[in-house]
This record gives C-alpha cells, structure tokens and sequence, in this order.
C-alpha cells in the first residue's frame, strides 16, 4: 500500500509544571493504515496526535519518524502533515476555496493548478458549489468537509484528524461518521485520529489503540479488542462489558445468583471477577439454569432490547435481548452464558 | 485536553528577538523619564546629579507650597466616587434592562465626555454657567466636569459585570422567589456587580485625581487641583520642585494602578469562569 | 415598589445630572459658536482661515503619525506579551499601561526631562559629543508626548483581543505549511482587525483632543485644542474658540462612531 509509515520511539510528554501527559510510548503505524485513539478525556491521546503533527515536541528521548527520516526537530509547517481540528480552524477571513486553496498557495503552486486541485477536492468532500460562500454561512457537516478538504489539498504524508465528529449533533454525526469511514479509505493517507467515541473508532479505523492515563493499553483490530481485550479497562471502554464478582473454586464460579462452569485451566481470576458482554447473556427459563437473577427493568430500543437483573452479582447486570419477549419487573429469570464468551482479564 | 501556549521550536527565532526587543524599547521609553523624574525629586541639586546628594527637602517644599492643591484634589476625588456611584450603578442597572436598542442610544450619549475634548465639554459647561458666579466660583464647578467626565468609566465597569454574570437570570429567579425590585436591586444585583462596583470606582478616583484638560479650564486661583499645580510648577518653579510634585503624584496614584491590574486579572477570571 | 417606578427612579439622576451638564451645555456651546456678526459663517471662516486650516492639518498628521507608531509598537509587545510568560511579565505590563492615568501635563514634563534643554539626551549628547540635542519642544516632542499616551491605550485593547485568539487557527495554517510570517498576515492580524481599527480610532481621537502635553511643551507648533485655549483666553474669540471646539468634537465623535459601526464593538477614548 502506497503511504508514509509514522514511528513513535519511545515518546513521553512531561509538561512544564510536571503533569505526565503521555508515558513513553513507542507506536508503528503502517504506510495507509487508519489508526484511532480512543480513549477517556485527559487519556494523552490528543498529546500523542500533537507529537505527531509537531504541535508538541516529545521529552528528550523521544523520536518521530516518517519513514526513514527522523523528523522530531522539524517543526509543523516544515512536516507536511494534513490537519483537521475539533473545531475545525476554518479562517473566517478566508471563503470556502481561499481555505481549501491555502496549504497550496503556502507551497507557491499556479493558480491554475491551485484551482484544479480544489474543484477535485471539493467534488471528493461533496462541496461542489460552496466555493464563495463565506465560513459563517456553512452548516456543521459542510464546515467539517471544508477542514477536511483543505487538509488533504496539499495533498499531504499523514492526515491527522482530533474528535472529528466531536462537534457535531449526534444524529448528523452517526451520518458523517459512515461518509467519513468511506472517504478516509478511498484516500488511502497515513491516518491517525483521535476519538472518545468508541463506535466511531471502531466505524473508522483499521486498528484501535486504546488510551488510559498516558499509556497505550492494546492496539489491535476492533473485532480483536472486542472478542480479546487484554484488560478490564478496555473490556469496559470498548463495548459496554458486565463486571460479575463471586468466588471460584476448582473451576466452579459461585455468584449471589447462583453458579457457572468455568473451562479447564482458569485457575487465577484476579480479584474474583469474570466479564461477559451483554448480548453474550442469553435469558432461559430459571428451571434450566444454576444462575438466577431477577428483572429489574426492561427497555424496548427499537431493534433490540435491554433487561437490567438484579440479585446475579452485587452489581446490576445488563442484558441485551430480542425487543420482543415480554419480561415482568420482579420476574426470575435464568443466564445462559456460553464458555467462549467468558472474558478473564487482569483488572487495569 | 492539555494545550500549551506557543511552541518551544519557534520561540528562539528573529521574530522572538524582534519583539522583544521593541517591547523592551516601549518599556524603557515609559519608564526613562518617570524613573528621572523620581530622582530629581530626590536630588539636591539636579544639574550637578546624584553627586550632589539626596534629600527630601524638595518634598517638604512641595508639600507647603501645594498642600491646599493636593487636599482638594482628594476631596474632589471621594465626591466625585459619591456621586458616580449613586448616579451610576442605578443607571447601569436600568440599561442592563432596557431594550438593546435604547440602552446603546444612551449609552453613546452619556458617553459624549469620552470622544469629544475635554476641552470642548469645558468651554461648553463655562459658555453656560460661568455667568452663575456663585456656582463657577466654587469647587462644585470643577467636581461636575470630574463627574461629567469619569461617570461612563463607573456605568460601563457595572454594565460590563451585569452582562457577563447573567444577571437577567439571576433577577428572574429572585422574582420567582417574591422579591420585589428594590429587593432584587439591593441583594442581587449590587452584591453581584462588587468587582465591577470597585473597578469602576478605582477607574474613577485614579481620573479624577488626574484630571487636567476640563479642570484647568474651570478653576480659578482659588480651586486649584493637584494637576493643575502640577502645570503651574513646571512652568514657574525649579526642576526638584516639580519632579518632587510628580512624584507626589505618582505615589497617590501607583498604588491605584496596582489595585486596578491585581482586580482586573481577577475580574477576568470571573468572566471566564461562567 | 411598582417595578416601572423603579425603573425610572434608577435612570432619573443620570437623565438629570446628563441633561443639565451635558444635553444643555452642548447645546449652548453650539449657539455660542454662531453667536457673533459672523453667524454660521463661522464655520467657512475656519475652512478659508490659513492658520486654523495649517493647525487642523497638523494636528490630524501628527494624530495619524502617533496611530500608526502606536499600532506597530502595541501590536507587537502585545502578541509578545500575550504569548510569552516570564518572570517580571507582569511588571512589564504595568509600565507599558500605567501611563494611561498620567494626565497630559505630567506627559510633558516627562518629555522635557527627556529631550528639553536640562534632558538627558542633551546632557549625554554634551557630555560624550559636545553637540545639543534638544527635541522636547519641537514636532518631535509632541510626537514622542503623544506616543507616550497612546501606546497603553492600543495595548489594552490589542491585549484582550489577542488572549481571544483561537490557537488552533494558527495552528491550522502552520499545519499546511504557513511560516510565521505568513501565520501573522494570514490569520493573527485579519483576527486582530477590528481590534486595531478599536484601538487606532481611540488613539486618534485621544491625540486630536489632546491638550495637557501641548500646553506643558509649549512648542510653537499650534495644534487645535491649543489654538482652542488661545482663541479663549488671549484674544477672547469666544465665538471662535467654540465653533472650533464644535469642529473638534464632532470630527473625533463621528470617526469613533465610525470605527465601532467597522467593527461592532464598544471603544471609547480618554484623556
């Protein structure tokens, strides 16, 4: 694949006053590969997009590269990166084509080529006769398409986009965040963005490196951080994960609400607990299973539903079901919760 | 999210010198001739220099030659405070409630003193009351033009807090409590407004004491204010003297000045804060 | 209280004190100014009047001349100031702003010390050339006079304006390669703008009243508000004085008017 390869060796970020905003990391991201962070506000992902982008230098040891070349001296204007901010930085001084055309007038190209390229990128983002138009008179999802437009003109190494989407109302950002999915992939940049969206992660990247307080907990595929995530916290971050505490001898898991079989070889549940995704969680007939819980609500969502229990765990547990079977409050139910679907993790 | 101002691989550059070196320049432009000043105050003898000793005796002579000037300028000062802030804070609370429209017709008008001369404003009140002798005699005549002057620094300080604190909100849900408007008045907006309250009163007293052009056209030899000595030292008594009364100048009002930036760092804050 | 009553009660002593001391009297001063054999023909007196035409032009040069420095010399101890925290910051932000307290006299006797015939550039220039240096009495001492005032009035302003500024703007264009330079005319100044247009009218109409510095420097350049103050005192034209002071307000109060309906904002002038 065609593309620029990023390289984080060991970077760290210590701020003047001595808050750690990003432990010494070292990341690879693959020529044409979309990498997301994702993580809680106050994780250091935007800290990592801003060592990249050169908006921040890294502490003494660290290094960027791009490629083969060491590029963590080289300041922002000189890294050819492409940029797209949370608030999208459009110049209100500028119209809709002076914004877009500007990296390229920066790099003292023809007007006529300047020209070219911003009617082809304007046809790419669906701008296609907004070019007068002033910033102020652009709505959220038409001012989102500019920053990106004018970020991919100059046609840049890397593009490098912070909460994207973040500005946006929910229902135009469920909207964009497909176009952008698309998009993004027909470019076929370096790309390195971050999110605290997990859905829009999980949307748009190829691989996810989940953040918590300055380090990098997993990097790996969505449906791998799904299936397999190396700890509670990511268990938790990435799709809602239900937290049952109980008790395990020779395999067997004794809960309030009654018991589960643990596989072969699970000898060491840390602090006694197990995680299990909510759709893992079948509901059967009490009669039929040795864990019980009872129906603490039931919420019909459309295309699902959700069923809150209680008395399985000291905690509610969540179930998400079929919308249509009809659950009473206060009605005992039984779990069925397949072997394989049985998360054992370290707790973060 | 972590933001950091600036970045450290541009700050060593041309530019950064470039601009420091102008501020540097605009710093000691201002600063030059106050700092000398100073010291001419203290020396016994200006043109032979620092050599020819220190000495306040130049202060001592200040003092008895323009007490009187120094005295009324003080008094004038806390009057004209009086009456900005009786006359100023209602209206200011009245504009924050008027219609957008009407209030920036006022405002602009009772403004007037800050974009015409003070001269002007001068030559204006004398053309109409300086056949009232009793009145163009007195110290009255010179407090009016401080209060005509310093007034719409006192509504704009109050204005400005009444709309960043939302006071309308505020108001609204005082009424829904009961309280009427002189009660919404004395315990919601004026506790509310302090910080613009004492701004504005700094702002005032600190002009007031400074004031030169309308003062100097409406006093007489017997309501002389402490700018308006000033003006007569320079032109009539020797260097000490006259640096040792901006001197005394300075020391009344610097620590003005101080209280002002420490509480409009802090007022800022208050803005941001909402 | 009914709350109407109330409200009115609040505007009733400002709408008394502005009506007495400052509707009636601008009205006077308007009729005094016509108030001669002259009439209205007052005004064309002033505009065929060689030493009144001279004095407007100079004083609208020397205002236009002390914007200008005062924008450039504002502009960028503000951005520098504004961008960069070092010890003694602070200290440095009062001296540049303090002097917008300091009424115009003392700002002339500052002038003096500085360049006037006892000043320290002609006590160096003496000691270390053997030449006199002295400029505090000439255009040259009104400018530095008038730059003195002006330079804290646009640095407030410009200051408040440029911590508003939106980093990630600058950021933005650094981002598609933009160099400082570029970065300053791109996007730093067009934010600026109506901040500077704020400002510079407030300097410009500062410096046309101004009057304290010209009277403590007492130069032979006659500036308005002095030929103003002369026209009263020594020839007793009061008609005169007035028309000229109906002139200089109105021209200072229009172009405010006119600077704030570019930018939308509230600016005022002092001094």
């Amino acid at each position: 694949m065609s593309g620029t390869q990023i390289q984080l060796k060991s970077c760290s970020k210590t701020f003047p006053d001595g808050t750690r905003a990003l432990s010494p990391t070292s990341i690879n991201v693959s020529p044409g590969e979309i990498l997301a962070l994702l993580g809680p506000s106050g994780c250091g992902k935007t800290t990592m997009l801003r060592i990249i982008a050169g908006l921040e230098s890294p502490d003494e040891t660290g290094k960027v590269f791009f490629d083969d070349s060491d590029v963590t001296s080289i300041p922002i204007e000189k890294r050819s990166v492409g940029m797209v901010f949370q608030s999208y930085a459009l110049f209100p001084n500028m119209s809709v084509r002076e914004n877009i055309g500007y990296g390229l007038k920066i790099k003292k190209i023809s007007t006529e080529k300047i020209r070219d390229r911003v009617d082809e990128v304007m046809a790419l983002c669906q701008l296609e006769g907004l070019g007068e138009r002033n910033i102020k008179a652009l709505s959220g999802g038409q001012r989102q398409r500019v920053a990106l437009a004018r970020a991919v003109a100059p046609q840049p190494k890397i593009l490098l986009l912070d909460e994207p989407l973040s500005a946006l109302d929910a229902g135009l950002r469920d909207q964009l965040r497909d176009e952008l999915a698309i998009l993004l992939r027909s470019l076929s940049i370096t790309t390195v963005f971050v999110t605290h969206d997990q859905a829009e992660a999980m949307a748009i990247a190829d691989r996810v490196a989940v953040m918590q307080k300055g380090h990098v907990l997993q990097i790996d595929d969505p449906r791998k951080l799904y299936t397999a995530p190396d700890n509670a916290f990511v268990a938790r971050f990435v799709g809602a994960a239900n937290e049952l505490s109980g008790r395990l001898n020779n395999n067997l898991f004794s809960l309030q609400g009654g018991s589960l079989q643990l596989p072969e070889g699970i000898s060491a549940v840390s602090d006694d607990k197990i995680y299990v995704r909510q759709e893992a969680i079948k509901l059967i007939p009490p009669s039929e299973s040795e864990l019980k819980g009872k129906v603490l609500s039931s919420t019909f969502l459309g295309n699902s539903q959700k069923i809150v229990l209680s008395d399985v765990c000291e905690r509610l547990v969540n179930v998400i079901t079929d919308p249509f079977s009809k659950y009473e409050i206060g009605q005992e139910v039984g779990l069925l919760i397949q072997v394989e679907d049985i998360l054992v993790l370290r707790d973060d | 999210m972590l933001l950091q101002r600036g970045n450290k691989m541009r700050n060593i550059s041309p530019s950064f010198t470039f601009q420091l070196a102008v501020t540097l320049l605009a710093c000691a432009f201002l600063l030059v001739p106050a700092v000398m000043s100073i010291m001419a105050g203290f020396t016994a003898n200006y043109f032979k220099g620092i050599s020819s000793g220190l000495t306040i005796k130049w202060i001592i002579e200040v003092w008895e030659l323009y007490a009187d000037s120094i005295g009324r300028s003080i008094i004038l000062a806390i009057a004209c405070l009086f009456f900005t802030l009786i006359i100023g804070i209602p209206a200011a609370y009245a504009l924050n409630q008027m219609k957008p429209r009407f209030a920036r017709i006022l405002e602009e008008f009772v403004s007037l003193p800050l974009s015409i001369p003070g001269l002007a404003l001068a030559l204006a009140l004398l053309q109409l009351y300086g056949t009232m002798s009793g009145f163009r005699l007195s110290s009255w005549f010179i407090l009016t033009g401080h209060v005509l002057y310093t007034l719409p620094f006192m509504i704009r300080s109050v204005l400005a807090i009444f709309t960043a604190i939302d006071l309308k909100a505020l108001e609204e849900g005082a009424s829904s409590l009961g309280a009427s408007s002189w009660q919404r008045f004395k315990d919601i907006a004026v506790p509310n407004a302090l910080p613009g309250i004492l701004a504005g009163s700094l702002t005032v007293v600190t002009l007031s004491i400074g004031e030169f052009n309308l003062t100097w056209m409406l006093h007489t030899p017997l309501t002389k204010t402490l700018p308006v000595g000033l003006a007569d030292s320079y032109a009539s008594m020797r260097l000490e003297i006259a640096s040792a009364y901006t001197l005394v100048f300075f020391i009344m009002i610097v620590p003005l000045l101080v209280a002002l930036q420490w509480l409009s760092t802090r007022t800022q804050k208050i803005g941001e804060s909402r | 209280m009914n709350s109407r009553y109330f409200f009115i009660s609040c505007l009733l002593p400002l709408a008394a004190f502005s009506f007495a001391f400052l509707a009636l009297p601008l009205v006077r001063l308007l009729f005094a100014s016509i108030d001669s054999e002259l009439g209205f023909g007052i005004y064309l007196e002033i505009l065929t009047n060689a030493r009144y035409m001279n004095s407007l032009l100079y004083t609208v040069l020397l205002s236009i001349a002390v914007t200008i420095a005062a924008l450039f010399i504002s502009t960028t101890a503000g951005l520098f100031l504004v961008r960069n925290h070092f010890p003694g910051h602070r200290v440095l932000i009062a001296v540049l702003t303090f002097p917008l307290a300091f009424p115009g006299v003392v700002i002339g006797f500052l002038i003096i010390l500085l360049g006037g015939r006892q000043g320290l550039t002609n006590m160096l220039a003496q000691n270390l050339f053997d030449t006199r240096v002295i400029f505090a009495y000439s255009m040259t001492g009104l400018f530095l006079g008038y730059l003195y005032f002006s330079i804290p009035r646009v640095l407030l302003t410009v200051m408040a304006a440029a911590e508003k500024l939106d980093l990630s703007l600058e950021e933005a264009a650094r981002s598609l390669g933009a160099s400082p330079t570029k970065v300053l005319r791109d996007v730093i100044l067009p934010a600026l703008t109506p901040a500077l247009i704020a400002s510079g009218a407030i300097a410009f109409a500062t410096a046309m009243g101004a009057f304290g510095t010209a009277f403590t420097l007492a130069t032979n350049i006659d500036v308005l508000p002095m030929i103003i103050y002369t026209e009263f005192t020594l020839s007793a034209n009061i008609a005169m004085s007035c028309a000229l002071s109906v002139v200089l307000g109105l021209v200072t109060w229009i172009l405010l008017i006119f600077s704030r309906s570019l930018t939308g904002n509230n600016v005022a002038a002092a001094g």
